[in-house]
């Protein structure tokens, strides 16, 4: 009986040393999406990088972009899936954050559009009224304000003159524009392609801005580990992302800060017009 | 015991059997076990079953509304065929639209847990999901068979379904705009929602849910399959979302049921049955606790088996059926072991048994008795080989015949049949049987004489055997007949010597007879001086003579045991007058008082032997007469014990103040041809077998006679007898009566204690047996002797009161030395008055000192002089008695020499408990002098002191019973206390007292009421249950006495207290 305690208690002094042994990355996925759809998109990718760092990889789920830049800055969060807006916001506060991949989009590229959408389109941008109510996913998102924003100023509208709601995530906000809550929403492209069979149509669409990006906090991580990070997903095969969420099935580029350069001049001269509207 | 023992007493088969039955009973009851788990194992899945079935129906029905109150409206159904039949943008509108309207809707069934509302096309594609609406336009009837049956039989159909987005229970509507097949609608419940539904059913479950592997992998996105991993229960089925990290999916099972599922991970019994599709149940014990697992086939609408629910719950039935099973297995183990020990036991009974009867067998035949054993109907069962020896014939020949016509001849002659036979009754009845006078006829037919003694052997309450031992009795026979004739040459010599006895007695008589009469008639006859004189020696020769003869006599006869009693009806009373006369002419002849006495609780008719009794009584008579030169004579017979209504002991006194005797002559006083010394023959004649008779009388009449004597002073025997009863109650005539005066009052109160006193009695006290000889041969003439070894044996024989008159104390004692005892003694109050002379070698001043300091009397030292301790001895009785009498003096009246009122207070208390404890009235008769103080101022102190003297002297004569008392109250007071009295005899003695008063002619010219010394009286009495107490009954006599004043004086008032009424009057 003391032989058996004396092994279980070895065996469980062994298994508590390995499980402590396996490093821990913390993954904050994107907040504009549901859990579900954040689930099912992210987690392929997930497993796929915890089979080949051998680490444990855990999701910090946030309700918006806010909450997640919060968790970045004070240094909780290894790994995060950001769009450009939100990374330049937080590379800001925390400089140590940078990107190390693009997700190529499905022109195979590293760049993607926002749009603007509605639906049973009646009228063109030019033609809205101040009546006409904009469903926005996240102050943060470069969908958003930044990218609506941009579009009615193309246009010589601007935000400031309608009524505007943050409502969430990209689904979100094209299903209360299909529901008929709002005249018009601001979401990622292929976000509005998802639901053009239900009668949801593009109004207006940015250039091309720089993809989605796995970023990093070097703080946290060991060069060694960023570098075995990048290595595995840019030498990713494509049989590998292939099982992937369809939206990170066209291959990933390597990143670096200077690819958002043209962010921060949009960012500047919508600073401009906007002091210059009011 | 021995292991050859063991197997020697062992039951082989038996507990062979017992074994079996034990095995097959253990296994019998594992399997009903084992059953009754599958028992409860199949109520769980059943209850299990009702639970699923009730949730499905619930989800059922909710569907079924959503279909009729949502779908089924004119504006869906317009939408749905807008939908349906247009393409392009126009669909994508009509579909948006679609949702638009139904959102609501759907968000309702999505708080009944109905997760999905989706609508199909007829070509069996998607057109709108609520739930995940960015998918659309998949095909599904390869995938979804029970889209595949709605569509086809255009019909409802449910059942579970593996699905793309999720998996789930589906029910699938037709929709139908006027026969119009638009495509299908279907909503879905997940199997999250039936878990948590089951859970709310019954929350001592947990559920977890594994779904057909093959089927998944065959319809869900490429990117849901992470989100599937395989089930350690069957490699064929996986979990969905094992961690729980979609909102939708069951939450992860808990490490108690991850445990099980390790448990259970090898179970081939599970594979095979999840391999058949078929449930499976079982207990799993994990760390120490029962869990009933199930896992429910949960099939697809055709009927495949497309997951398991699996339900864990704990459940300690196993646990419980094993206790169970192990207590009941103790006990058939225990009572099976039970059993083969009481085989053993039975078996090794009845080894000993066997033992027995051979060791029995062998003492039977080793007896010198014949024993035969027969049953209930005579017939032979056992006999022992003395039976065979006696009478000739062999056991087979014996065994199983009759033991009556064998060799029962019942008499020498034969001369009765075997009915009249009373060993045949005897047997019959069941009795035991003892007989010395059977005759058995033995084989050669010789007739034997036998004792025979028989027994039944009872068995249940029934006769079952009857045993008898017998023994030839031929020489016994012999032997008893040669003493029969011996006892009867015996006593023909006896009867001869009796026959010779009353012979010599009437021979000895005839001649004495005729001398003693033809004295006598020579005495009449004128004779001269000479010649009288020698007649009178003759005559007394002849007397003497004649009581020789009849003591010898009687002697004899009562030495030959010829005195039988003859038991009569006695009158008490009138034996006494008998003997009274008899005696009275020689009492009076040596001016001797004869005082003969009968205590009042004597029965007055006894029955005795008359004739003996006073045979005794006279003897002692006659001896008490005989040694008496003066004083007196008397006879007292008193009740010793009440033995009950109809037997009683009394006790005959006889006194005496004659010459007494000497310790040593008492001794010898019972023994025949004993007197007290050879000079009392000599001088008193007699034969000396006079109380040696008496007290063999006293013997045969069951009594004992003793004697107690003081030389010079008296003798006193007693005679006790126990007698029968006929009446108890006294002739009242022959009451001393308090009212009637005895003849002579003297002899009323003759008693043996007051004619015989007492001796002194001195308690030696020394632990040296020599010391306490020698004081006892010193002192025992004298004094009754008491002897303590010790200090403490002393005290209490001391404490009796009045037992010890002085003490001689040595000092040097174990424990407890003499000063001790002596200190002890004089701090007692009831001790403290005996004297204590210490005998002791120590002799020095201030050990006497120190004894007298301590209270003792006086100090005698070893080695003593006898004539010294005499002396010392007599010296302090005499001072104690003087002491003693002082005391005595103290309690009468110089004057009047009667109790004064001291002795009054003391004796009417003592009377007045007696009469409550002998419940009898009691009297107070308070009396005073009429005008008593007018008497002395007239005729002088001297004058009134001889009055009052004369007065008392009256009072004693009128008041007779001894018990009573008569005081002088104080001044001219008097007053008696009367028991055991009625109201009109105290009124007697009242009316008494004023006539002896008055006969005293005593004159007194100054009195009022009369010209001489007269008394008033009041009397109170009270009846002994009337609640008055000591001091008021003194108080009513004096109230008495006060109204007797008031109403003239010289008078009698009486108070009565009877019944609690007040009577009174006067007279």
């Amino acid at each position: 009986m003391r032989k058996i305690t004396t092994m279980l208690s070895v065996l469980a002094f062994f298994s508590f040393v390995y499980a402590n042994d396996v490093p821990k990355l913390v993954f904050a996925p994107l907040p504009t999406q549901s859990t579900e759809a954040v689930l099912e998109m992210f987690t392929p990718m997930v497993r796929y990088l915890e089979k080949a760092l051998h680490v444990k990889i855990e999701y910090r789920f946030s309700s918006s972009y806010s909450q997640m830049l919060e968790g970045m800055e004070v240094g909780a969060i290894d790994i995060a899936y950001l769009g450009p807006l939100p990374y330049l916001e937080i590379h800001a506060k925390r400089p140590s954050i940078t990107p190390i991949v693009f997700f190529n989009e499905a022109s195979k590229t590293p760049f993607y559009t926002c749009t603007v959408v509605a639906w049973d389109v009646s009228k063109h941008l030019s033609e809205i009224t101040p009546k006409d109510r904009f469903a926005l996913t996240d102050p943060l998102s470069t969908c958003g304000y930044f990218s609506v924003e941009r579009l009615l100023n193309g246009v010589g509208k601007s935000l400031i003159h309608q009524p505007f709601t943050y409502v969430g995530k990209h689904d979100t906000v094209a299903l209360e524009v299909i529901k008929g809550h709002f005249e018009f929403g601001g979401i990622k492209s292929d976000m509005a392609q998802n639901y053009s069979h239900l009668g949801l149509e593009v109004v207006a669409q940015t250039a091309p801005l720089p993809a989605f990006a796995l970023i990093v906090d070097r703080k946290r991580l060991s060069s060694e580990r960023i570098q075995a990070l990048e290595k595995a997903l840019l030498e990713a095969e494509e049989k590998e992302y292939a099982l992937w969420h369809k939206s990170m099935q066209y291959g990933l580029t390597r990143a670096d800060d200077s690819a958002y350069e043209t962010i921060r001049r949009m960012q500047q001269e919508n600073h401009t017009v906007t002091k210059e509207k009011e | 015991m021995s292991v050859d023992k063991i197997f020697r007493y062992a039951p082989s088969a038996h507990v062979l059997w017992i074994v079996f039955v034990g095995i097959a009973v253990s296994f019998w009851l594992n399997n009903n076990r084992l059953a009754q788990e599958k028992m409860e194992l199949q109520k769980d899945r059943e209850s299990f079953d009702v639970a699923y079935r009730s949730v499905i129906s619930m989800f059922a029905l909710a569907t079924h509304e959503v279909v009729e109150l949502v779908v089924h409206t004119p504006r869906a159904l317009e939408l749905i065929s807008q939908g349906v039949h247009a393409t392009g943008k126009e669909q994508d509108r009509a579909r948006g639209q679609l949702y638009r309207e139904l959102f609501n809707a759907y968000e309702s069934l999505s708080k009944k847990n109905l997760r999905q509302l989706q609508f199909h096309l007829p070509s069996g594609h998607s057109f709108l999901r609520f739930e995940r609406p960015e998918r659309y336009g998949d095909y599904l009837l390869d995938v979804r068979p029970s889209l595949r049956l709605a569509q086809q039989r255009q019909q409802p159909v449910s059942g579970f379904e593996a699905g793309r987005v999720y998996s789930g229970y589906r029910f699938v509507y037709p929709i139908k705009n006027k026969d119009l097949f638009l495509g299908t609608v279907e909503t879905s419940v997940s199997i999250k929602a039936i878990l948590e539904t089951l859970y709310t059913l019954d929350t001592s479950r947990e559920y977890a849910f594994i779904i057909n592997k093959e089927i998944i992998e065959r319809i869900i996105f490429p990117e849901q399959r992470s989100f599937y991993t395989p089930s350690i229960l069957h490699q064929g089925f996986v979990v969905e979302d094992a961690k729980g990290e979609l909102p939708n999916s069951a939450k992860p099972i808990s490490l108690e049921a991850e445990r099980i599922n390790a448990l259970l991970a090898n179970n081939k019994a599970l594979k095979e049955a999840i391999n058949q599709g078929e449930h499976f149940s079982t207990f799993v014990l994990s760390e120490g606790r029962y869990f009933s697992v199930g896992f429910e086939p949960i099939k697809g609408v055709e009927g495949r088996v497309e997951g398991y629910i699996i339900s864990y719950q704990a459940d300690e039935t196993p646990a419980v059926l094993w206790k169970d099973f192990k207590g009941v297995l103790a006990i058939i183990l225990f009572l099976s072991a039970g059993i083969i020990v009481l085989l053993f036991w039975l078996n090794y009974r009845s080894l000993q048994n066997q033992s027995q009867k051979e060791e029995l067998e062998t003492i039977m035949n080793t007896l010198a008795e014949g024993v035969y054993v027969i049953d209930t109907k005579g017939y032979i069962v056992e006999v022992n080989a003395t039976v065979s020896e006696l009478l000739g014939y062999s056991r087979e020949e014996m065994i199983g015949k009759e033991a009556y016509a064998l060799f029962h001849a019942y008499t020498q002659e034969n001369s009765f049949t075997q009915d009249e036979s009373s060993f045949y009754h005897a047997m019959l009845l069941g009795k035991p049987f003892y007989s010395e006078n059977e005759v058995f006829t033995c084989k050669d037919g010789r007739m034997i004489p036998v004792g025979i003694r028989s027994k039944p052997l009872w068995r249940e309450g029934r006769e079952h055997l009857y045993v008898s031992a017998f023994f030839d009795i031929t020489e016994a026979k012999k032997i008893q007949d040669d003493l029969r004739h011996a006892k009867e040459v015996a006593e023909a010599a006896t009867s001869a010597k009796s026959q010779f006895l009353a012979n010599m007695s009437h021979e000895l008589r005839t001649p004495l007879n005729a001398i003693i009469g033809m004295g006598t008639l020579l005495s009449d006859t004128s004779l001269n001086k000479e010649q009288s004189n020698f007649l009178s020696k003759l005559n007394h020769a002849s007397e003497l003579l004649n009581h020789l003869v009849s003591d010898i006599l009687d002697y004899s006869k009562i030495e030959s045991g010829e005195v039988p009693l003859e038991i009569v009806e006695v009158n008490v009373d009138g034996m006494l007058e008998q003997m009274e006369a008899l005696f009275s002419e020689t009492a009076a002849q040596k001016g001797i008082t004869l005082a003969f006495y009968t205590d009042t609780d004597v029965p007055s008719l006894i029955a005795v032997d008359v004739l003996r009794l006073t045979q005794i009584l006279n003897n002692l008579l006659s001896n008490a007469l005989k040694f008496t030169h003066k004083g007196q004579v008397g006879l007292l017979i008193r009740l010793k014990n009440r033995r009950d209504t109809k037997h009683a002991t009394l006790l005959f006194e006889v006194s005496d103040t004659g010459i007494g005797m000497q310790h040593d002559q008492i001794e010898g006083l019972f023994q025949p041809f004993m007197q007290a010394d050879n000079s009392t023959t000599r001088q008193f004649g007699g034969t000396g077998l006079g109380l040696s008779i008496v007290r063999r009388l006293a013997h045969i009449m069951g009594g004992e006679i003793s004697v107690q004597s003081v030389e010079g002073r008296g003798s006193l025997f007693t005679l006790m007898l126990p007698v029968g009863v006929i009446q108890w109650d006294r002739v009242p005539s022959k009451k001393i009566s308090a009212e009637e005066p005895l003849e002579d009052k003297s002899s009323a109160v003759v008693c043996a204690t007051t004619l015989i006193p007492e001796l002194p009695t001195v308690l030696i006290v020394d632990d040296t047996p020599s010391n306490i000889h020698a004081l006892s041969t010193i002192l025992k003439s004298d004094y009754r002797i008491k002897v303590a070894k010790d200090g403490i044996s002393a005290l209490k024989i001391a404490s009796v009161q009045g037992a010890i008159d002085l003490i001689l104390l040595d000092i040097v004692m174990p424990d407890m030395d003499g000063y001790a005892v002596c200190e002890v003694l004089k701090k007692d109050p009831y001790m403290q008055h005996i004297p204590v002379i210490f005998v002791t070698a120590k002799d020095g001043p201030e050990e006497q000192a120190y004894g007298f300091e301590l209270g003792a009397a006086d100090y005698i030292t070893k080695p003593f002089d006898p004539t010294v301790v005499k002396v010392r001895v007599k010296h302090q009785i005499e001072l104690k008695s003087t002491q003693e009498e002082l005391e005595r003096l103290s309690l009468y009246d110089g004057l009047t020499q009667i109790p004064n009122r001291r002795y009054f207070d003391a004796f009417y208390e003592k009377a007045f408990k007696e009469s409550l404890r002998e419940k009898v009235s009691i009297a107070i008769l308070m009396m005073d002098i009429d005008y008593f103080k007018r008497y002395n101022d007239h005729y002088g102190h001297a004058a009134g002191d001889t009055c009052l003297v004369e007065v008392a002297s009256a009072l004693k004569e009128a008041v007779y019973r001894p018990s009573d008392v008569l005081a002088r109250y104080g001044g001219e007071e008097f007053v008696v206390v009367l028991k055991d009295v009625s109201i009109e005899g105290a009124n007697k003695v009242a009316q008494r007292i004023l006539e002896s008063v008055e006969a005293l002619h005593l004159p007194h010219e100054h009195s009022s009421c009369s010209a001489h010394v007269t008394l008033s009286i009041g009397v109170a009495l009270k009846a002994f249950h009337v609640e008055l107490s000591q001091k008021e009954l003194l108080m009513k006599a004096d109230e008495a006495l006060y109204e007797a004043k008031a109403q003239g004086r010289n008078r009698v008032v009486w108070h009565l207290y009877e019944q609690g009424v007040l009577e009174h009057g006067g007279m």
